[in-house]
């Protein structure tokens, strides 16, 4: 049952390569869509607040060298953590 | 291809001796994949210090899972183990949904079962069927009775085939290996072989 192929195959994804050495490239955008493949499979949550909420985030994320959607995904999990859910955000 | 993901939110559990042993024991019979999504890597760390290239193992970031797990399908791999790392409920979650069968693997003590509420509730999220596999189990009942409190508390199945406290484990895996393979007639085999006949069977292959 040895396949020399699959190990360098999985690297080769891992590293951002070709999905697989025969695996049309289409496939990688989920069907043709345009979304950004960190998007694939992902929701997006909005909601509407004061214009200082936004920039105090804003602030945040560029005080701590890091982004809106980590600190946003900090805050949910501390929520799910606030309600004893798993913090899977 | 058929993928198990191992979850559990307690380190120290045998997410990584689990999923080592059952891909080398599938891997007799069939192509197999290890996708190592904790970052500590102990299992791609393994195959590095492993003579031979079955399991093909893999060190991958969770945003990677998804085109990881179709280049192992590309490649024929027949089933593909997902190891996934403790207190990391965001990458447990992504394995969760690319699974089949959520393995929940867990130590008999009451304290390791209190822990199986936030992996199970991620199978739960997920929508995945998971089994609890009761691991590192002393001689005697306490496996047996571990089992029946996790389906009481958490209704989740267990399965009937435990893996006892062996030192051989932990040995083998120092060295490469599986303790099937420094002990090809030792009981952990048997344990082993017998999980793995279970796990295909919740599987239906």
């Amino acid at each position: 049952m040895k396949r020399p192929g699959l190990k360098a195959a999985l690297s080769l994804a891992v590293g951002g390569q070709k999905a697989a050495p025969d695996a049309p490239d289409q496939e990688l955008t989920s069907g043709g869509s345009s979304r950004a493949p960190v998007r694939v499979g992902r929701r997006q949550i909005a909601g509407w607040f004061a214009p200082e909420v936004a920039r105090q985030l804003h602030m945040i994320a560029v005080e701590e060298d890091t982004t809106l959607q980590a600190i946003m995904a900090e805050a949910f999990n501390d929520v799910f953590a606030k309600r004893g859910k798993p913090r899977i955000a | 291809m058929q993928t198990i993901a191992i979850i559990a939110q307690k380190g120290g559990v045998g997410k990584t001796t689990l999923a080592l042993h059952l891909a080398v024991e599938a891997a007799g019979a069939d192509t197999v994949a290890v996708i190592d999504l904790d970052p500590q890597a102990s299992a791609s760390g393994w195959s590095d210090s492993r003579e031979g290239e079955e399991p093909a193992v893999v060190a991958c970031p969770a945003t990677r899972l998804n085109v990881t797990l179709e280049a192992a399908k590309a490649s024929g791999a027949r089933f593909a183990f997902i190891d996934t790392a403790p207190h990391a409920e965001s990458p447990a979650l992504a394995a969760a949904r690319s699974a089949d069968l959520v393995v929940i693997p867990t130590r008999p003590g009451i304290l390791d079962l209190r822990a199986i509420g936030a992996s199970v509730e991620i199978a739960n999220l997920a929508k995945r069927r998971a089994v609890l596999v009761v691991n590192a189990a002393p001689q005697g009942g306490a496996a047996q009775e571990a089992a029946e409190a996790a389906r009481d508390s958490y209704g989740i199945e267990a399965s009937p085939a435990v893996v006892r406290q062996r030192a051989v484990f932990g040995h083998a895996l120092v060295e490469g290996k599986t303790a099937g393979e420094v002990e090809p007639e030792g009981r952990a085999a048997d344990e082993i072989r017998e999980l793995w006949a279970y796990l295909r069977q919740r599987l239906d292959v």
